[in-house]
C-alpha cells in the first residue's frame, strides 16, 4: 500500500496544480462552463458517496439538491435575501428535512434495497412538491435567478470566480473524506453495513452514526444544488431536483468509484464531458439519440468496471505492485 | 446481578416469550438449553436492548435496562456475543477488535486491554491484519468473544457458540467459557448443546416455546428423568 499512497499523493498534487491552472490556460468561456459543472457535480457525487460507500445507497438526493437550489434563490428573488446567508439557510433546511427522513428510515432498520426505494420515492416527491406549488416554483417550466451583477448577491462578472468555489468545495470534499477514513467513524460505519446487530450488540451507537454521515452527506448536496443555482442562474425539477438528477448523481459516483476518493470526481468528469459531446456532435440531428449513446456507454462501463473506474485502476496498480490487500 | 422479571416479548403478534424470569448472580455461569426457536435468542436478544419487552423489567445491578438502547446496555457492561458470531467479514481482526472496544468506557483502555485478549487467544495475534473472513469457524468464534470482550463487560451472553463447529472446536468454546468463569466473569449461555453446556454451569433453565418449564442446578437437571430423555439424550 505504501507504493501506491506515493504515487497517488504525487499524483494528486500533480491534478490539484493542472485544476488550479486550467482556467487561467483554457481561455474558451464554454470550456470553462463545463469545467465548472464538471467539479460542482464532482463536489455533489462526492458527497453522495460518503453515504453509498457504506452501504447506504441514496437515490434521493434529488431532494437535497432541489431544497438547497430552491430557498436561496427563492429567497433572493422574493425579499431580495443575500444568497451569500441564504445558501445557508436552504443546507440548515436540507439537513433538518435529511435528519427527519433519515431518523425515520434507520429507526425501522430500512437497509439496502429497501432504504434506496424510500429514498427514490422521496426523490419523486420533491419535484412533485415543487410542480405543486407553480406560483411561487416556477412548476416543471423552472424558475430564473434575478441578476444584478453584485458581489454582494453572489453574483460575479468573471465566471471563473464559480470555478474556484467549486473547486475549494471539492478539495474540501476529498479533505472530510480523508478524515473520515482515519476516524473511528469509518470502522462503525463499516461494522454497522457488515452486520446492524453485532455492530449493535458491541455497543455501536447504530443510529447516531448513520445519522451523522446522512446530515453530513445531505447538507453538502445541498450546498453544492445551491451554488449550482447562483452559477447557472436557472432551476428546474428535471435539472436539480427528482428522480432524473438524483440517479444522475449516482452513475457519476459509481461510474468512477465510490469507494475511492477521486472516483466520483472521475466519473463527474467522464459523464458531462460525454453528454456535452454527444449532445453538441449529434444532438441536432437525431433527438434522443444522444441520450441512447450516452446510456449504452454507461452500461458497457459499468459492466466491464463493477467498481468503476478508480476503484478497477487502484486494484490493477496494486497487483502489479504484487501487494494483494 | 441480572433480574429478568415476568417478561413478554412480540415479533409484532406473535409471543417470543412469555413471563420469562431469569435470575444470574455474580461470578455464576447460567445456561438456557431448549430446542429450535423456544426464545433462547430472543431472550438474549431482549437482554441487550435489540428487543424491548412489552410487559416485566430487566435489572442490571439494580438498574432498568429494559427501556435502553443497545449501545447504552454495552456501556452499562453487558455484551452480546451473537448466534453465529457474526465478525466483520471485511474488516480485519483487529479492526474487529477495534469495533469491540467502541463504547464510551471501554475506549480509553482498548490499548492496554488488546494484549491481554491476544493473551487469551494466541490465534488472533498471530492474524491479527488478516480479514476476519478468512479465518476458520473456530477462530471466528474466538474473535465474535474475544471482540466482546474488548467491550470490558462484566456479564458476557454467549448465544449458541458451538453452532456449526467441528467437535474438537466446541471442546475448545466451552474449555473456554470454563476458563471465562474463572477469570471471574459473569456468563449467561445459550446452547443446543445441553450435555456440554451443564457440565460448565452452575444453574442452568430450560426454555420450551417461549416459557421457562424447568430450572435448577446442572445435577438437577441430570437427575429430571423428562430432561435426560428429551435433551441429554440418556
Amino acid at each position: 500500500m505504501q507504493a501506491i499512497n506515493k504515487y497517488g499523493f504525487y499524483g494528486q498534487i500533480i491534478l490539484l496544480v493542472v485544476l488550479v491552472m486550467l482556467p487561467f490556460i483554457i481561455t474558451s468561456s464554454y470550456l470553462n462552463h463545463i469545467m465548472t459543472l464538471i467539479l460542482l457535480w464532482s463536489f455533489v457525487a462526492t458527497a453522495w458517496a460518503y453515504m453509498a460507500r457504506f452501504g447506504m445507497v441514496s437515490l434521493g438526493h434529488g431532494i437535497f439538491l432541489g431544497i438547497g437550489a430552491y430557498f436561496p434563490t427563492m429567497m433572493f428573488n422574493y425579499w431580495s435575501f443575500t444568497p451569500w446567508i441564504g445558501i445557508w439557510v436552504g443546507v440548515a433546511i436540507a439537513v433538518a428535512t435529511a435528519a427527519v427522513l433519515g431518523y425515520a428510515c434507520f429507526r425501522f432498520g430500512l437497509l439496502g434495497d429497501y432504504f434506496a426505494l424510500v429514498t427514490l420515492a422521496v426523490a419523486e416527491v420533491s419535484a412533485l412538491t415543487i410542480m405543486a406549488f407553480r406560483e411561487t416554483t416556477g412548476g416543471s417550466l423552472g424558475y430564473t435567478l434575478r441578476a444584478t451583477g453584485k458581489i454582494s448577491d453572489m453574483q460575479f462578472s468573471d465566471k471563473r470566480v464559480y470555478y474556484f468555489i467549486a473547486l475549494i468545495l471539492l478539495i474540501g470534499a476529498v479533505y472530510i473524506w480523508r478524515r473520515i477514513d482515519r476516524s473511528p467513524i469509518r470502522l462503525a460505519l463499516t461494522a454497522i453495513e457488515e452486520s446492524e446487530i453485532a455492530a449493535a450488540s458491541l455497543g455501536v451507537s447504530v443510529i447516531r452514526y448513520k445519522m451523522m454521515i446522512t446530515l453530513l452527506s445531505a447538507g453538502l448536496t445541498a450546498l453544492g444544488g445551491a451554488l449550482y443555482a447562483q452559477y447557472v442562474t436557472y432551476v428546474s425539477p428535471d435539472t436539480i431536483a427528482g428522480v432524473g438528477v438524483s440517479l444522475s448523481v449516482c452513475f457519476k459516483a459509481i461510474l468512477g468509484g465510490m469507494f475511492t476518493v477521486l472516483g466520483p470526481f472521475v466519473g463527474s468528469t467522464i459523464i458531462v464531458a460525454l453528454e456535452e459531446y454527444v449532445r453538441i456532435s449529434m444532438g441536432a440531428s437525431f433527438l434522443g439519440l444522444s441520450q441512447i449513446i450516452f446510456g449504452i456507454s454507461l452500461l458497457i462501463m459499468i459492466i466491464f468496471l463493477p467498481k468503476g473506474i478508480m476503484g478497477s485502476m487502484s486494484l490493477a496498480i496494486s497487483r502489479k505492485l504484487n501487494r494483494i490487500d | 446481578m441480572l433480574n429478568v422479571h415476568d417478561i413478554n416479548v412480540f415479533y409484532d403478534e406473535f409471543q417470543a416469550l412469555e413471563s420469562v424470569t431469569v435470575k444470574i448472580e455474580k461470578g455464576q455461569t447460567v445456561i438456557v438449553v431448549g430446542p429450535n426457536g423456544a426464545g433462547k435468542s430472543t431472550l438474549l436478544r431482549t437482554i441487550a436492548g435489540l428487543q424491548k419487552p412489552r410487559r416485566g423489567s430487566i435489572e442490571f445491578e439494580g438498574h432498568r435496562i429494559d427501556r435502553m438502547e443497545a449501545h447504552q446496555i454495552v456501556e452499562g457492561g453487558i455484551s452480546l456475543v451473537p448466534e453465529g458470531g457474526r465478525v466483520f467479514p471485511h474488516l480485519t481482526v483487529m479492526d474487529n477488535l477495534k469495533v469491540g472496544s467502541y463504547n464510551k468506557g471501554a475506549r480509553p483502555i482498548a490499548k492496554q486491554r488488546l494484549p491481554q485478549i491476544f493473551q487469551l487467544f494466541p490465534v488472533l495475534a498471530d492474524r491479527r491484519n488478516q480479514r476476519a473472513g478468512s479465518l476458520s469457524g473456530g477462530e471466528r468464534q474466538m474473535l465474535a468473544i474475544a471482540r466482546s470482550l474488548m467491550a470490558q463487560p462484566r456479564l458476557i451472553m454467549l448465544d449458541e457458540p458451538s453452532l456449526g463447529l467441528a467437535p474438537l472446536v466446541v471442546n475448545m468454546v466451552f474449555e473456554f467459557i470454563k476458563s471465562m468463569k474463572q477469570e471471574g466473569y459473569t456468563v449467561l449461555l445459550v446452547e443446543q448443546n445441553a450435555n456440554k453446556a451443564l457440565k460448565v454451569a452452575d444453574y442452568a433453565y430450560l426454555i420450551e416455546s417461549g416459557k421457562m418449564v424447568f430450572e435448577g442446578k446442572s445435577e438437577d437437571f441430570d437427575k429430571n428423568p423428562y430432561i435426560k430423555t428429551a435433551y441429554l439424550g440418556l
